[in-house]
């Protein structure tokens, strides 16, 4: 019954999800894997957004006001998102598995069948231990438990759980999932994370089978799913996976945009880039990155003699502008620091840092055994594809890992981020932030070299 | 006459013998013989659970009732034995036949795992197909468990051997992926860290050696952009692309494996609880009593992880504090995953004040 009920936590917000893109029409649109993956995200999101804004209208914080208030405010977004919808057919140029000789069918059907493996194989490692991680027991799901008791967010649990200036987006989804199965434990809201795993697949996979066949895009996909570190977090409740998921399906639903101009596209962007700056700080420095492709997307529009969509950035910007702003609000109201104080007289006064904290960038990137050989493609694809470096793909793929790995370099070398640089705990999982970027932008790009694109996939 | 009839009789059961199915010892049943006792062994006995060995000397050593069967028509032999501690060195012998009817006497060596805690029988599958003199005709088989000294009774559940079938050889494959294992089978005693450098093999290498070597594809693709050439361009194009492709599934494969690994060892530590409410999280083993001496033995970067089993049957695991991996088993890879296993009350080289600077437990478990 339990485990049940713990399948219908997650079920519920996929459900919700899914009927949300629906509405927008993007079935139609996108690869099924692509809607699929999304699908859950937007639901979670739903729910994480949600429930933070009960204590706010003065109701506690129960099963009975949180479901009822997720499925009013899923009704209300369906009415939104159904005037957001965009007309269109599905992607053409996709070519179905059947075309394919039976030797690539088992090729592809093994790949997806150990692929399959290798999520539940993370499901059953997260669902038979407790959580360890350190900021995930101690501060993440310490404060869905303390909400799960006390029955509101305040300032007192925030504090008392530690680090009160982390979001709680993804702790509220793990309330969720303890309010399903009718009481605290302390394991079974980490259904979540295998979830994130496989949607984060199913999104590279849908992503790229829109430019490529099923044996590209597969191949692109075990491109991140061979990454150890990336699975590793699945089995744990840190929050990184997500953030690497939104940022991801952000990026491919960015890129979509850029080839369909769909205005549904820039909400599903919107809406999950969004969720990102309400799972983790991080979140916004991946939102402002985004913003930024999307803003030398449309300057690039505006050389090449198009007519540039300004008031788009703003479409985009509005969901996390939201979301960050009413975080910023209430951390203001409950007198919550920011854990890094960042001022520009850091940044100059510490410069003698930056060959360390270089040097620790490399070692992670290199020598970590975290990511195979992720990054040894991605630096030499651009050396080998500089000269598409201001392609879509690499606005939206390749570029934000730069400048997100930039930032954090600035900013650890300017704040007492340093000091937790040196001890090893936080670059991995920076780094984790940006590698399915990173692999998907190698996999688009050597894909494209070793097979030109099937055919141009249709705008919507 | 007479002498003739028994004489075809003889002939007959022979042959049926060799041609009937191999040998199976189930000691739960009372109608299965036992083995026969043949060095330090105290006394012989049956259980409710099986043929109970009591060691009198160092090597107990038991032999198989009479036996005949064709050597091809087995490829396995498996045991079902509990032992309260892992025995090295065990021996499993046999004598057998050729068509010229010259007997040869040999074994193979293997390792008994200790028991699963709480008295659980642990399963051992021997590929004996694959010694060159299990050949001919099978005629003896004996057992010796070198246990040291006189100790602890083993008990033996099963004998059998098994006929080299697809789905034995499923079974087979299935149990060495040791799922079954339990933590202090994994164990490293502190005292032999040392040991555990020159057999492992380093991930982050190979990583960084496959990082080459995809690199180098690229930068083929590369220079393949450069050549005029169109046939020598898609030439180069292919072989770069090929190299690239090789790489990641050679460690894409590999990550399928430590996925396996992973699995395997948080399933011995957790063993399938999954309430936290079972475990004590302490924070701060403190490696810089203990193992500044471990740092400097262990390969850079190792992760360490301690798991006690206390008087009061909680474990408590602790976690790295001073690497600052907050995971107690965090596998990337063989090489750079540590697991170090010290049991309340046993030697373990260090006492656990030694290793341990305790502090009040997290408030997240408590009691609400």
């Amino acid at each position: 019954m339990t485990a049940a009920m713990i399948v219908l936590a997650v079920a519920l917000p996929f459900v919700l999800g899914l009927t949300l893109l629906i509405g927008l029409n993007i079935h139609h649109r996108a690869h099924p894997s692509l809607v699929v993956g999304t699908a859950f995200g937007t639901g979670v999101a739903l729910v994480g957004v949600v429930l933070a804004v009960i204590p706010v209208i003065g109701l506690p914080l129960t099963r009975t006001t949180g479901i009822a208030s997720v499925l009013l405010a899923w009704a209300g977004f369906m009415a939104i998102v159904r005037s957001r919808r965009t007309a269109g057919v599905v992607s053409n140029g996709v070519v179905p598995v059947s075309s394919f000789g039976w030797g690539w069918r088992t090729a592809w059907w093994v790949g997806v069948i150990v692929l399959g493996l290798k999520v539940a194989m993370a499901a059953i490692r997260a669902m038979h231990k407790p959580v360890i991680g350190w900021d995930a027991m101690l501060v993440h799901s310490f404060k869905a438990k303390e909400m799960f008791y006390d029955q509101t967010i305040s300032a007192g649990i925030l504090d008392w759980a530690g680090s009160p200036n982390y979001p709680i987006g993804m702790s509220l989804a793990e309330l969720w999932v303890a309010w399903f199965q009718g009481a605290w434990d302390d394991t079974g809201f980490k259904i979540l994370f295998p979830c994130v795993l496989a949607a984060l697949f199913l999104v590279i996979y849908g992503g790229l089978r829109e430019i490529f066949g099923p044996i590209g895009a597969l191949g692109g996909t075990w491109l991140a799913a061979g990454l150890p570190f990336l699975v590793q977090h699945a089995t744990d409740a840190y929050f990184d996976l997500t953030l690497a998921y939104t940022t991801l399906a952000a990026s491919v639903f960015l890129w979509r945009y850029a080839r369909t101009r769909a205005r549904s596209d820039l909400l599903v962007a919107s809406w999950l880039a969004a969720f990102g700056v309400w799972t983790k700080n991080e979140g916004a420095v991946a939102f402002a990155v985004d913003l930024t492709a999307l803003g030398a997307l449309l300057v690039l529009d505006a050389r090449a003699g198009k007519r540039p969509v300004w008031l788009d950035l703003v479409r985009f910007g509005a969901w996390p502008a939201l979301v960050w702003g009413a975080w910023e609000a209430a951390k203001a109201l409950w007198g919550i620091a920011p854990n890094l104080e960042v001022e520009p007289s850091g940044f100059l006064g510490h410069v003698d840092r930056l060959p360390t904290v270089v040097a620790f960038t490399a070692q992670e990137l290199w020598q970590s055994a975290n990511w195979n050989v992720l990054w040894a493609l991605f630096a030499g694809g651009w050396v080998v594809w500089w000269r598409r470096s201001v392609d879509p793909v690499s606005l939206f793929f390749g570029w934000p890992v730069v400048l997100t790995l930039g930032v954090f370099v600035v900013v650890a070398e300017g704040t007492k981020m340093y000091d937790i640089l040196l001890q090893g705990v936080v670059w991995h999982r920076v780094v984790l932030h940006v590698a399915p970027l990173a692999a998907f932008w190698v996999a688009v790009m050597l894909g494209e070299a070793i097979k030109k694109p099937v055919e141009e996939t249709s705008t919507g | 006459m007479w002498v003739v009839a028994l004489l075809i009789l003889v002939a007959a059961m022979s042959q049926s013998a060799v041609a009937s199915a191999v040998p199976d010892w189930d000691f739960l049943d009372d109608q299965v013989p036992s083995w026969q006792t043949a060095d330090d062994v105290g006394a012989l006995s049956r259980m409710p659970d099986g043929m109970v060995v009591v060691p009198s000397g160092p090597a107990p050593t038991l032999v198989a009732p009479p036996v005949a069967f064709a050597s091809e028509e087995a490829a396995y032999v498996r045991l079902r034995i509990r032992s309260p501690k892992a025995i090295d060195g065990a021996y499993l012998g046999w004598a057998s036949v050729d068509p010229s009817g010259r007997e040869t006497n040999t074994g193979m060596t293997f390792t008994v795992p200790r028991q699963i805690r709480g008295g659980g029988f642990r399963t051992v599958w021997l590929r004996v197909a694959d010694v060159p003199d299990w050949s001919g005709e099978i005629r003896r088989l004996g057992l010796a468990l070198p246990v040291g000294e006189a100790g602890e009774p083993i008990t033996i559940e099963s004998i059998g051997v098994f006929a080299p079938t697809w789905w034995t050889s499923l079974r087979a494959m299935w149990a060495g992926f040791g799922l079954d294992a339990v933590a202090e089978d994994m164990a490293i005693p502190l005292w032999s860290l040392s040991t555990i450098k020159p057999i492992q093999v380093d991930h982050c290498a190979l990583g960084e050696y496959a990082s080459v070597v995809a690199l180098l594809g690229l930068l083929i693709i590369g220079i393949g952009h450069w050549v005029r050439n169109a046939r020598g361009a898609r030439c180069l194009t292919r072989v770069g692309s090929g190299l690239v492709i090789v790489v990641v599934v050679v460690l894409s494969v590999l990550g399928v494996y430590l996925e396996i690994f992973a699995w395997r060892i948080e399933r011995a530590v957790f063993g399938g609880a999954t309430s936290a409410q079972d475990y004590t999280y302490m924070d701060g083993l403190d490696l810089v009593g203990v193992a500044n001496d471990l740092n400097q033995t262990l390969p850079p970067g190792a992760s360490v992880a301690v798991c006690f089993f206390g008087d009061d049957g909680q474990r408590h695991i602790i976690s790295n504090r001073v690497r600052y991996q907050f995971y107690p088993i965090r596998v990337r890879s063989k090489a750079r995953y540590l697991l170090v296993f010290a049991q309340h009350q046993e030697p373990c080289g260090v006492t656990r004040d030694d290793l341990l600077i305790e502090r009040p437990l997290y408030a997240l478990y408590r009691f609400r």
